[in-house]
């Protein structure tokens, strides 16, 4: 009898981590370079590697190669199909949010743009809008967007700089800490990264956000 | 005479508070005798040719005028693109005057004062431009409801325009004289509805509209379609 129990035991451990390996959580990296800018692709691959080396399974978008088209404000995703982009047709924006909201890690890499996103992130950031509901929410008596679901992915936001810029430097995490406020990941980390800088200093970098955010499974 | 350029910054386009708080300024300062053009970036942004378009038409100007909403927390897509092509291209706009005049759904000026403008301010100084003040107004998505259900003009809402006009038309005298206006934080509505009861009260009647605005057309507005 105690035997038995003990191998179901076993078993059940067996076909839940079975599971797990077959469904490992995702990550979501989108990378905001314009066309003919390569900076940012060694990055891309440093955080694919750091992230399937604790378990996750990252899939990154080079957004200027897929077909995104604008958000037109029309609020289709809130008030007619609430939840899904219908105003905006014949692009890929749809299937990429089905995919953040089911990730556990959202990853922005951008050049850093006059201190903020670049025209490729902005323009995804865009059409998630859907993933938020409207009215508002009260945090600290400032207007924010609500929630949709109950869980969104954490997110991790790295842009690169060509030049050293204080102020830009510090404009770029407030802006990631003011998206923060109306996108709800459980945790986010920003960095401005000076284009050059050297590879195991990044990697380094970002192994130490994984830590921090405890996104090792 | 100075040449005054309005970039309509909104991906509504025409149908938008951005194009009703532009042609206002645009209309007055045409009556001041000044040259006045503008474009929707919405429609110069989708090739090269129309992005160079829009490159010449800024270079000719002196003053520009930039009427966008708050997307996000900064500016919109279009808008940044705008941006980054004139950096790519190298536009020479030493000396012309910039002007954004901003405004988002949510109420508070804040939203937009807090990262936008200053990312405004960091692209005048690395493109050459001169800063010549700048409008965040808050709440400011209002009018254009409120002038799409009424079909009236901007100017003809009544009182609860009021203060958004005060701020423009100052604009249009600073600007048309010559001189800069400030950086304005501008709350619509008078102080009353800014205190905290008034503010619970006004975000949870928002958050009932848009449920009753889903249920009219048939949706859940907390609809969950993707499974997590």
């Amino acid at each position: 009898m105690e035997n038995n129990s003990k191998d179901l035991k076993i078993g059940k451990n067996l076909w839940k981590k079975t599971k797990q390996e077959l469904n490992p959580m995702s990550a979501v990296i989108f990378n905001g370079s314009l066309k003919n800018q390569e900076d940012l692709i060694p990055l891309q691959k440093i955080l694919e590697e750091e992230l399937s080396n604790v378990g996750l399974s990252p899939e990154s978008f080079v957004l200027h190669q897929i077909e995104i088209k604008s958000c037109i404000g029309c609020f289709k995703c809130w008030d007619t199909t609430p939840g899904i982009c219908t105003g905006v047709k014949g692009d890929r924006a749809n299937e990429i949010a089905e995919k953040v909201i089911q990730s556990k890690l959202l990853v922005f890499l951008t050049p850093l743009t006059f201190g903020g996103f670049s025209s490729e992130i902005k323009k995804i950031i865009e059409r998630l809008l859907p993933l938020l509901q409207p009215g508002v929410n009260l945090i600290k008596g400032e207007s924010h967007h609500r929630r949709r679901y109950k869980r969104y992915p954490s997110l991790i936001a790295i842009a690169s700089a060509d030049k050293d810029d204080e102020e830009e430097n510090i404009l770029f995490k407030l802006l990631i800490d003011r998206f923060s406020k109306n996108f709800y990941p459980p945790n986010h980390k920003s960095e401005v990264f000076k284009i050059g800088t050297d590879l195991d200093t990044m990697r380094e970098r970002v192994k130490q956000f994984i830590e921090e955010m405890e996104l090792r499974k | 005479m100075t040449k005054v350029l309005l970039l309509i910054g909104s991906p509504r386009g025409r149908k938008s508070t951005s194009a009703n708080v532009g042609n206002y300024i645009l209309e007055k300062m045409k009556e001041n005798g000044l040259e006045t053009n503008s474009l929707l970036i919405r429609n110069q942004i989708s090739n090269e040719e129309k992005i160079s378009q829009m490159l010449e038409k800024i270079q000719e100007a002196d003053l520009i005028i930039l009427t966008s909403p708050l997307y996000d927390d900064c500016q919109p897509y279009i808008v940044i693109k705008t941006m980054e092509k004139i950096l790519e291209k190298n536009v020479k706009l030493d000396g012309k005057k910039f002007i954004p005049i901003i405004s988002c759904g949510f109420p508070e000026p804040h939203q937009i004062s807090a990262v936008t403008i200053p990312i405004y301010r960091k692209f005048v100084k690395t493109v050459g431009l001169k800063w010549a003040g700048s409008l965040a107004i808050g709440g400011g998505e209002m009018f254009n409801r409120m002038m799409q259900e009424s079909g009236k003009k901007l100017e003809d809402l009544g009182k609860v325009v009021e203060k958004l006009l005060n701020a423009l038309n100052q604009i249009i005298e600073d600007l048309s004289s010559g001189n800069n206006y400030q950086d304005v934080e501008l709350r619509i509505l008078p102080d009353f509805w800014y205190n905290k009861i008034m503010v619970r009260i006004v975000s949870w009647m928002n958050t009932k509209g848009w449920k009753k605005m889903a249920k009219e057309k048939g949706a859940q507005v907390d609809a969950v379609p993707y499974s997590q």
